[in-house]
């Protein structure tokens, strides 16, 4: 099979997911480095590059995944300052601390991978107004960002602020809100084509009897719908958990993940085709193990091909946190709140279905970039980034970027 | 030049920089050398006052304490400055305080002018000491330039019959008798000596602003400044703040009297004096305010006996306000004064009307009150059961006095519960808990506290210091956000009313600031303050750490600070008294554990 636009590509799947070992034809050089740290972890500074270079792919990649103790503290300082943080309503604390930590972290990885489920799910505080609940779906989020989908789907019914996000405050057995179920079965799992509406309307009496009073999800069962229903071609008296195993069945709900993941890590500019994904959703419907998907991507010839190279758009968020995070070390101060945010992407965004992913290409308008007072001091301190990782600026090959290996290779 | 001779030339300067001049006998006085073109002049008649507290033990163990300081003197340019002075004071033979004060005692002169000269007239009270520490530092850097093969840079020539050098022909000086004058460019000091054979009518001495300010001043204190200020209100910045009040009713009201002194002002005049216990600094604008067409007008008593009350004075008081402000007159010319009417105005009259049932809010809600505003800021009651990580907000009040107390206070207490009412309906909207209203009694005086219900809340002390208060002792008003802060004021007014204070004539706006109650509410909100930092600066937690201890030692060498602001034969007056902690602040390292 042949990529559009890539017409040499070979992109057999079991070369495409097969382990990138690199060689004499496709080196590990800079460029591949830049590569994986601007997908896996933000970016990097000039020290990473030349460590990672020294190091290899796999072993550099060793270190995005599994960091270390380190890590655990980390994230337990944050842990601290970020619940101190959410008293209010207003989330400008928490989002400042959250671009912090994504800045400051030994595991971008981990806050790059939240950061894409909060642009999946899209839940913004406009409507929960309540910084604490968002917190809280903040952490339910990290805790399975590289862990089980199907734990962290499993959550999602239960969170009152996916619920006061959806307006689904009160579901009542007399008039289901189908606001959920629908957002379930269309956004975060089968997406259009493999549900009917009939499914909707009955899933959403599986949800009844569930609402957030007070900022606290509640039980009532008086208001559950205890009648039969017939979801995904099933028949049963299901409730809450039942519809999301039913859909965690379904193999749509690992293709679309796959999916997406795919465009997160390995491309955007075109979607790959049912053959090329096939083997990532059959082994991730087994047992729904995001850090070995997200691994098995990472660690790919497809990876590391032109494919994958430059072919996706930074986000705001990502552009600016990878700016940061490359200058941490030169540029001691981040004024963050302040100018960062006028994007709003964090915590606000519409849902991504209806306009981009969280900090998506949807607002990266130049105004949205030139609005950055602190972006031309950073990019003004010069250093050996500019001189010599850019790939193809520097004579000699080693930041070249990737080659496709000969077809059939 | 190296980096020791620098040092020994920062000590010189460090010299000038500091204090100012004793009038040699036959001298003309330093003012007279200062061209008339210049934009600040600063003169320090008495430099020893100022120096006895810039360079006494309390003061240098202060400055010794900030973190800041400390980090400067672990520098090596700090090291090279003390062997710099170790040198001087072995040259000389003696202590470095005692010769600064002889090389400055009869007064420094400073000047700005156009072209950025700066200008130093420097008098000493021992010329012999004078001569004897250009030599020596002269004879430094030469020895220096010989040490390291270079040539030495300093030249000197003769201009109008007297010696100057300078140096790679930049800066440049000349020694006359007891006097030593100094610039950054070798035409500053040429100036300067032309104008030591002029005639009188031509220098800064001769100017009218500078002149009419001495006069309007009174007697001179030891360090004075005249600044030409027309320059200044160019600088974007500066001008748009002076134009918010004209569209920002709030600004309009709070800083009236300010604003328009300094638009219409062409100079600032300021004078520090020295005192036991701290410093005094007076401001004077010659923008004079008058008229009724401004906001400044309603800040202006109509008798010179009126003005803003005394400040009023509560258990564990951060700071208090006190102005002199007619709210009646002032909204009645919002139209003339804002005519451009904004959403947030009309929201504010909309709203005012539903509280007083339809009352107008000029002629019958405003008129009632007296112009006579005063607010206070207070840390509240300590808490037994707190987090310490927790935000621990300080109290705050504002008091009105009321013209008909007894026929008002029923519709004050009205437009209360309304608003309370209108409070809980929009919390409840929000599912958020509501404020419960108690009428109970202090000191005779029933008041109405509304606190929000604690029922089911997970964490029922975080509102512990939000209980809005409405209370109307005697012909006050007060509305407190806490009932404790109200209590206190209860206590205040009652004491007041037993013994009348007269107002403070011709002042309009009052603050003062209590250093060590300030410090304490940032030692107690320590932990948020740090994080605030963290986020909002980027500093890491260490930098935030270090910032909040310099802004605590700050705090804790000021006892007391006290802003008045009025008017005196039309002209806007300011003066701010700082007296200093007569306590060391606490030791840096140990606020943390001070609590």
């Amino acid at each position: 099979m042949a990529a559009k636009g890539f017409k040499d590509v070979n992109l057999d799947p079991s070369w495409a997911w097969a382990r990138y070992e690199p060689g004499e034809a496709r080196p590990w050089t800079l460029a591949l480095a830049g590569h994986l740290f601007r997908r896996a972890a933000f970016g990097a500074n000039w020290d990473q590059l030349q460590r990672a270079l020294r190091a290899g792919p796999h072993e550099t990649i060793d270190g995005l995944l599994r960091p270390g103790e380190a890590a655990v503290a980390f994230n337990r300082t944050y842990d601290a300052y970020e619940t101190a943080e959410a008293g209010g309503q207003s989330v400008a604390g928490l989002r400042a601390w959250w671009l912090r930590r994504m800045i400051l972290s030994p595991f971008p990885l981990l806050e790059r991978m939240t950061l894409f489920w909060h642009g999946h799910f899209g839940i913004g505080n406009r409507r929960v107004q309540n910084a604490g609940l968002m917190l809280g779906h903040l952490r339910s989020l990290r805790a399975e960002a590289l862990g089980s989908f199907g734990t962290m789907l499993r959550a999602i019914p239960y969170d009152p602020a996916v619920l006061l996000c959806l307006g689904g405050i009160a579901n009542r057995k007399s008039a289901p809100d189908q606001r959920f179920a629908r957002a379930l079965l269309h956004n975060y799992t089968l997406g259009p084509g493999l549900f009917r509406e009939e499914d909707v309307a009955e899933a959403s009496r599986a949800f009844t009897g569930w609402f957030v009073l007070r900022g606290k999800l509640k039980y009532i069962a008086r208001e559950h719908d205890e009648g039969p229903k017939r979801i995904l071609g099933r028949r049963g008296n299901f409730a809450a958990d039942d519809v999301v195993a039913l859909v965690l069945d379904h193999p749509g709900t690992s293709k679309r993940i796959v999916r997406a993941l795919y465009r997160e890590l390995i491309s955007e500019t075109q979607a790959p085709d049912d053959e090329l994904i096939a083997p990532l959703a059959e082994s991730f419907a087994v047992d729904y193990d995001l850090s070995k998907l997200t691994e098995t991507m990472l660690r790919s010839n497809l990876f590391f091909s032109p494919v994958a190279y430059r072919q996706r758009v930074k986000s705001p968020v990502d552009f600016a946190v990878g700016i940061a995070r490359a200058w941490r070390r030169r540029s001691p101060r981040y004024p963050l709140p302040g100018q960062w945010r006028i994007w709003g992407s964090l915590f606000t965004s519409p849902p991504p279905w209806k306009a981009s992913r969280a900090g998506g290409i949807g607002s990266t308008t130049p105004r949205s970039l030139e609005d950055t007072t602190w972006r031309p001091r950073c990019c003004g301190v010069r250093g050996p980034m500019e001189r010599s990782s850019i790939p193809g600026r520097s004579p000699g090959g080693t930041n070249a970027p990737p080659s496709m290996p000969p077809r059939g290779s | 030049m190296s980096k020791t001779c620098q040092a020994l030339l920062a000590l010189l300067l460090a010299v000038i920089l500091c204090p100012a001049p004793v009038r040699a006998q036959s001298a003309p006085a330093a003012i007279r050398l200062v061209p008339s073109d210049a934009i600040v002049c600063v003169e320090v008649s008495r430099p020893r006052d100022l120096l006895e507290l810039i360079t006494g033990e309390a003061m240098a163990e202060a400055v010794a304490s900030l973190p800041f300081y400390q980090e400067l003197s672990s520098g090596a340019g700090f090291t090279e400055l003390r062997a710099g002075i170790t040198f001087m004071e072995v040259s000389l033979d003696m202590p470095w305080r005692e010769a600064l004060k002889k090389l400055t005692g009869g007064g420094i002169t400073f000047a700005l002018c156009p072209n950025d000269i700066a200008l130093w007239i420097i008098d000493a009270e021992d010329g012999r000491l004078l001569k004897r520490s250009h030599e020596v530092l002269l004879a430094a850097m030469r020895a220096d330039a010989q040490s390291k093969g270079r040539p030495f840079s300093v030249e000197t020539a003769e201009f109008m019959g007297v010696r100057g050098w300078s140096s790679n022909g930049r800066n440049a000086h000349a020694i006359i008798g007891n006097r030593l004058i100094f610039s950054n460019r070798v035409e500053g000091l040429k100036r300067a000596l032309e104008l030591r054979t002029a005639s009188d009518g031509v220098s800064f001495a001769a100017r009218g602003d500078y002149r009419q300010a001495q006069a309007d001043a009174g007697a001179a204190p030891p360090a004075r400044a005249f600044l030409n200020i027309v320059p200044f209100k160019a600088v974007p910045g500066l001008a748009k703040l002076l134009e918010q009040d004209k569209s920002n009713p709030l600004a309009a009201l709070f800083f009236s009297g300010i604003t328009e002194a300094v638009r219409k002002a062409n100079w600032l005049w300021m004078g520090l004096g020295v005192g036991d216990h701290g410093l005094t600094l007076r401001a004077l604008l010659d923008g004079q305010v008058t008229g009724r067409d401004t906001a400044a007008a309603f800040a202006q008593p109509a008798r010179s006996e009126e003005g803003a009350m005394p400040n009023l004075l509560v258990p564990r008081r951060i700071a208090s306000l006190s102005f002199y402000r007619d709210l009646y007159g002032f909204y009645s010319a919002k139209d003339d004064l804002f005519p451009e009417r904004t959403s947030q105005l009309i929201f504010f009259e909309n709203m005012m009307g539903i509280f007083f049932t339809g009352r107008d809010l000029t002629s019958e809600v405003l008129i009632e009150t007296e112009p006579e505003i005063r607010f206070v800021v207070a840390q509240d009651e300590p808490e037994p059961a707190r987090d310490p990580g927790e935000k621990q907000m300080p109290a705050f009040a504002v008091v009105f006095r009321l013209r008909d107390a007894e026929n008002f206070d029923m519709v004050v207490e009205e437009a209360w519960q309304k608003a309370i009412g209108l409070v809980n309906f929009t919390q409840g909207q929000q599912a958020m808990p509501g404020l419960i209203i108690e009428r109970p009694v202090y000191h005779g005086v029933k008041f109405t506290v509304a606190g929000l219900s604690t029922a089911g809340l997970d964490n029922p002390n975080a509102h512990h210091n939000y209980r809005p208060t409405l209370a109307m002792p005697g012909d006050y008003l007060v509305l407190s956000s806490t009932d404790g802060l109200a209590r206190d004021l209860i206590d205040a007014l009652t004491a007041e009313a037993a013994n009348p204070r007269k107002p403070l004539a011709g002042i309009h706006s009052r603050v003062e600031l209590d250093g060590e109650a300030l410090a304490s509410i940032l030692r107690a909100n320590e932990a948020g303050l740090v994080r605030q930092n963290m986020v909002e600066k980027g500093s890491t937690r260490e930098e935030a750490e270090e910032e909040l201890r310099l802004y605590l030692a700050l705090t804790g060498m000021i006892h007391k600070a006290d802003l008045v602001v009025g008017t005196r034969n039309g002209r806007t007056e300011a003066r701010l008294g700082i007296e200093l902690a007569r306590k060391q602040p606490p030791s840096p390292g140990n606020y943390l554990s001070s609590r």
